[in-house]
């Protein structure tokens, strides 16, 4: 049996301002959830640091530790506590996004896929970051849920950074001033779109 | 000083939150909900007295029998049940570090807060219900039985801090824990009194750290029946060492976690 390192991903170097919006390109397998762990801050790199001095949001759609007991005004008291907003505020504005309704007070187990995401969607929004951590999530969904995640993301939060974990090219073009790379445990920011979604497409 | 105090108020929130996703998840809102944190050692509390009374009889040794056998019982179950649920807790907490506010110390502290209150509010319901129907009597000594319980609850909080950080760096921890859970029954104290002690034995007996905690609630139930015997400095170091060793580890133990 073979025993070793294996390096995720290595020797990865960028950076990210304010507002800007970076797309994160590359096949499964490749490293992309490994980065964003790390820069999430749930896993500590081996070599290397990560300065962050925007407020960073949950990976949206990881697990995120809102469990299929609670519901839906459970995940939003959990929120607001944590991240110190006011509960009303919290609930108000995530289901504003989400259009739950009654079902605000049900346990998440009883929500279809769609809802789950459109609840975690609706808090991380409720929150305000400087920065969204995004993981292919608004490429799937209905086109209502869709529509209003680009509207909120993109045309909303002009002033918010984002670095987004996708496959679709339509909304790299459209969104995103830079794209990263992540092929092979290597990665590689591209000012350059077009090359770049070229690139991923080749790989 | 004030970002001191201000990340000591986010760190209060944030257990607070994660001690209301643990009595939510638990126990769900059905079939009484987060009641059954007590329910479960309720049940456990319940049989073991119904056995021992009807074993015993009222009295033993001049004791009242119900009184020995629940301030032995709680007090232990607290001890072996809180550091049962602090191993492998770390293991499942990945999900809910991806919250930035959130560390492994707030997930470790959530943990052995709910289950030290669901042993406490067990402890008081249960005292409520012999004391009405006449099984037990009030205490003589209130202020000793909560600092008998202190005591207890600050050496499970170290033992559980040092226990739960180690068992998710190996698994030996818990593989060991299993058989030492069943050592402590006799060696915690719980259901021997120091009085029973010849003098020189006594010494020996009270070197170890729970029993003095046993015995101050003892003292404050018993006192008419049995004179007890207790050390605070001996068991305030134990506690407070094993507070200081677990905090110490834990400001390692991002480094050492596995993201799952």
């Amino acid at each position: 049996m073979e025993r070793g390192i294996h390096r995720a991903i290595d020797d990865v170097s960028f950076t990210m301002n304010r507002g800007e919006k970076i797309a994160v390109l590359g096949l499964n397998g490749a490293g992309k959830s490994t980065l964003i762990r790390i820069l999430s801050g749930v896993e500590l790199p081996t070599k290397g640091t990560v300065e962050r001095q925007m407020s960073l949001s949950w990976p949206l759609g990881f697990n995120t530790g809102f469990h299929p007991a609670m519901t839906g005004n459970d995940a939003a008291r959990f929120v607001a506590r944590v991240y110190g907003k006011p509960f009303p505020e919290v609930r108000g504005r995530a289901d504003d996004f989400a259009e739950l309704g009654r079902f605000m007070a049900e346990p998440i187990r009883s929500y279809s896929s769609g809802m789950q995401a459109r609840l975690a969607f609706g808090l991380s929004l409720a929150v305000d970051f400087d920065c969204y951590l995004v993981d292919e999530v608004i490429g799937a969904g209905d086109q209502r849920f869709q529509r209003k995640s680009r509207e909120e993301l993109f045309e909303k939060r002009v002033n918010c950074a984002l670095l987004l974990a996708i496959h679709s090219p339509d909304i790299v073009r459209s969104y995103c001033s830079k794209a990263l790379i992540v092929h092979r445990g290597r990665a590689k920011i591209f000012e350059d779109i077009e090359l770049a979604l070229e690139i991923y497409q080749g790989l | 000083m004030s970002t001191f105090l201000q990340c000591l108020s986010v760190q209060f929130r944030v257990i607070g939150a994660l001690v209301m996703r643990e009595l939510q998840t638990r126990y769900g809102r059905d079939n009484l909900g987060f009641l059954w944190l007590m329910g479960e050692p309720l049940m456990f509390a319940s049989g073991v007295l119904v056995l021992w009374r009807l074993v015993r009889g009222e009295f033993q040794q001049g004791i009242p029998v119900i009184t020995f056998t629940l301030l032995g019982y709680i007090p232990m179950l607290l001890f072996r049940h809180t550091v049962s649920r602090v191993l492998n807790c770390l293991r499942d907490s990945s999900a809910l570090l991806y919250h930035r506010p959130v560390t492994l110390l707030d997930v470790i502290f959530a943990r052995i807060l709910s289950e030290i209150a669901g042993n406490l509010l067990t402890f008081a319901f249960a005292f409520g219900v012999l004391f009405a129907t006449g099984l037990m009597d009030w205490p003589t000594q209130p202020a000793l039985v909560f600092l008998g319980y202190f005591y207890m609850a600050w050496f499970t909080t170290g033992v559980g801090l040092v226990l739960g950080c180690l068992s998710d760096r190996s698994e030996l921890v818990e593989k060991f824990w299993t058989p030492l859970s069943y050592l402590f029954i006799p060696l915690s104290g719980a259901y021997f009194l120091a009085a029973w002690a010849n003098d020189t034995w006594r010494e020996y007996y009270l070197l170890l750290p729970t029993v003095s905690a046993f015995e101050l609630m003892r003292a404050g139930f018993l006192s008419d029946y049995v004179r007890s015997y207790w050390d605070q400095p001996y068991i305030a170091v134990w506690s407070a060492s094993t507070t200081l060793i677990g905090l110490y580890l834990f400001r390692s133990a991002h480094r050492h976690f596995v993201v799952r």
